[in-house]
């Protein structure tokens, strides 16, 4: 089924599907195509796609701006795109070239792959991994975040899984674990302000890592 | 057995608060500090509903609240102003950990001092969704709120689906205006 929505500019795309896997891809074209069967609705610049139990391929313009969500199936999207929303309940979900990105995954896996601005991501017992981001704000319950070449500030949270970030320049990082573990590697030269240390002052950049039981460890590469 | 009027369904937006981590963190520390957490965010949860007309906590669900408030626009003003208790605390270190709520709004049968059907099942799911420090709404939610809340910012979320409710529920993140 393909729907032609005239213009060429980015659209606000919205896709839900119940149980079937949903692949978004970004080209240059100016329509939105769906493979698969689903129900779409058009209003002004803003698409909805509605799928069941079929697998789908939605191609959309370049840029365009994506809410996604799949109840049990996967989730993946290939920019270059704006913003991009995605939820799975128990489906795994990787998002790559985007500006910025809302991740939810309750028992799925997340996956991030160059996203430009904001990363945030929410997660249950699904491992999470970030390569290339702007920022990063993600919380998990057990599941183990790793993330790397992070160029801003990083919010890494999880109850009991282990949180290794791994920094390319100065910036503030706040870790927190309730029972897991707590890595974090800087540069070389670049030395952090440790706020869970009563004497702390200077720094290029503040590290505040907190674990209840958990072991936290700070080093450079 | 508790009666069921069913003429007397309820329209209004049912918030759920959840602590996060509240099972690891009660095995860390022990049952006597974990407590004290309980009754800081039931405190919490008291003082920001207390001058709400048609505000109620429901019932406590583990380490979790349900609130009602009787409209949409009390019901997000009841949210916010919680989250920002909430973070309060948790800057000052009284709270060691995240609250993540979620809210829905719709019609909802009371049951003794209980309110069920899929309004609540719904609430409870957005919830689900909902990071440490976030709330997270329904568009039903929105769809009902009024000029009140016309500065908040709406972050898109993604479409979650309940059992026995056919379309998509579609979510967005309150960021606080304040």
């Amino acid at each position: 089924m393909v729907a032609s929505t005239g213009p060429t500019e980015p659209l606000s795309i919205r896709i839900a599907s119940t149980s079937g896997a949903v692949r978004v891809i970004a080209e240059d074209r100016a329509d939105v195509s769906v493979q698969g069967r689903a129900e779409q609705r058009h209003d002004d610049r803003h698409v909805t796609v509605e799928g069941g139990s079929s697998r789908l391929t939605v191609r959309v313009p370049l840029g365009s701006d994506v809410v996604v969500g799949a109840e049990s199936g996967g989730v993946g999207v290939v920019g270059p795109l704006g913003h991009v929303s995605a939820v799975s309940r128990s489906g795994r979900v990787i998002v790559s070239d985007v500006t910025s990105a809302d991740i939810r995954a309750e028992s799925g896996r997340v996956e991030v792959d160059g996203c430009r601005g904001e990363c945030v991501v929410r997660g249950d017992s699904g491992k999470v991994e970030i390569t290339e981001c702007g920022t990063a704000d993600i919380v998990t319950r057990s599941g183990r975040i790793t993330v790397s070449g992070v160029r801003g500030d990083v919010r890494a949270h999880c109850v009991s899984g282990r949180v290794e970030v791994d920094l390319d320049e100065a910036a503030d990082v706040d870790a927190e674990t309730v029972s897991g573990r707590i890595v974090v590697r800087y540069p070389r030269g670049v030395t952090p302000r440790r706020t869970d240390e009563d004497d702390a002052v200077g720094g290029d950049c503040v590290l505040h890592a907190r674990a209840v039981s958990g072991r936290v460890t700070v080093g450079n590469r | 057995m508790i009666a069921t009027d069913t003429q007397a369904a309820c329209l209004g937006a049912i918030l759920f608060t959840d602590l996060v981590g509240f099972t690891e963190f009660n095995d860390a520390v022990g049952d006597a500090r974990a407590f004290e957490v309980l009754d800081l965010q039931a405190a919490l949860a008291g003082q920001a509903i207390a001058s709400v007309p048609g505000a109620r906590v429901v019932k406590e669900l583990g380490d979790g609240l349900m609130i009602w408030i009787d409209t949409a626009d009390a019901g997000l003003s009841c949210a916010l102003e919680l989250m920002r208790s909430v973070e309060r605390a948790r800057a000052t270190g009284d709270l060691p950990l995240g609250v993540r709520m979620g809210m829905h709004h719709g019609e909802a049968l009371p049951r003794g001092d209980d309110l069920v059907g899929q309004t609540i099942n719904i609430g409870a799911r957005v919830a689900d969704l909902a990071g440490p420090g976030e709330l997270l709404v329904s568009e039903a939610l929105v769809a009902n709120c009024g000029d009140v809340h016309a500065a908040t910012t709406l972050r898109p979320v993604g479409p979650v689906f309940v059992k026995g409710v056919q379309d998509p529920i579609w979510l967005h993140r309150v960021v606080d205006p304040a």
